[in-house]
């Protein structure tokens, strides 16, 4: 019996089936990628298909894809969504990041520092 | 005048130089004088040192106003900290303060206090939206040396 590996917030489910529905799109993929003041940085885009490894998460009524070079950096990870005047927008609440950037958008795992020591990891 | 190989002219014209000179700065320092008084404090600016925004920054303030009883001004500041030490940090305003400077674009406000103004002179606000957000953020400021990748925070020169 796994852990579940993403949890999502009401809000961010909310968000997510609006932005399916809006865009007829079955999917939310969930990835990261190096770049950022602090390691990774998440990315989301649309996805029509589950692709051969990806980890497809349900939560609340919502299913969402993990890219399989993310999986090990989100484990545990809680998806929300915040929505104010200024911005709109997803905030990922990790367990495993070590450091954060100031807008919180890159972030730091153990994993990830020792991918950046190793030299690997594609670099976008 | 045989005598002197200088002409008359020649050597007056030290002194005619130095009144000149003084005359012109007395003509600047009252014309700038003039134009305190007649333009509003802080709201014109050299075009080197404003602050722009992008279309999508301006349609994004106006769709905020329609939601607003009264006018709201954006507020662009500075604040330590980030990865790269100083990051922005937006707001929603109602009134300028003495010490801000505002820039006008297509009936819509951006303000900046003085200090932050330092670290911002020539930088462009955009309003980006993305799958994953929709913020507004500072796309490019050349009072900034370097710059965190999700534009949030920068080293100032």
């Amino acid at each position: 019996m796994r852990k579940q590996v993403l949890s999502l917030t009401g809000t961010a489910a909310g968000r997510i089936r609006q932005l399916l529905e809006q865009r007829q799109r079955s999917f939310l993929k969930l990835g990261v990628k190096a770049r950022g003041c602090n390691g990774l940085s998440y990315t989301l885009n649309y996805a029509d298909e589950k692709g051969k490894f990806d980890e497809l998460v349900e939560d609340k009524g919502v299913k969402i894809l993990i890219d399989p070079k993310a999986l090990m950096h989100v484990i545990g990870t809680k998806m929300d969504f915040i929505d104010d005047k200024l911005r709109s927008e997803f905030i990922f609440i990790n367990p495993n990041s070590a450091g954060q950037c100031g807008c919180g958008e890159s972030f730091m795992t153990m994993s990830s520092s020792e991918a950046a020591k190793r030299g690997s990891g594609s670099r976008t | 005048m045989t005598t002197s190989s200088r002409s008359l002219i020649q050597r007056f014209a030290p002194y005619f130089s130095v009144r000149i000179r003084q005359n012109s700065r007395l003509l600047s320092s009252s014309s700038a004088v003039q134009e305190a008084q007649l333009s509003s404090p802080e709201s014109t600016s050299p075009s080197a040192d404003a602050v722009h925004m992008t279309d999508s920054c301006v349609r994004r303030m106006k769709e905020l106003q329609a939601d607003e009883a009264s006018d709201k001004l954006l507020r662009l500041s500075i604040e330590a900290g980030g990865c790269s030490g100083f990051q922005y940090n937006f707001s929603l305003d109602d009134k300028a303060n003495d010490d801000d400077r505002i820039f006008e674009q297509d009936g819509v406000k951006l303000v900046v206090d003085s200090i932050s103004l330092d670290f911002v002179k020539g930088a462009t606000v955009d309003y980006v939206e993305e799958l994953i957000r929709s913020a507004f953020q500072v796309s490019a400021n050349p009072s900034a040396l370097g710059g965190c990748g999700c534009k949030s925070s920068f080293m100032a020169k």
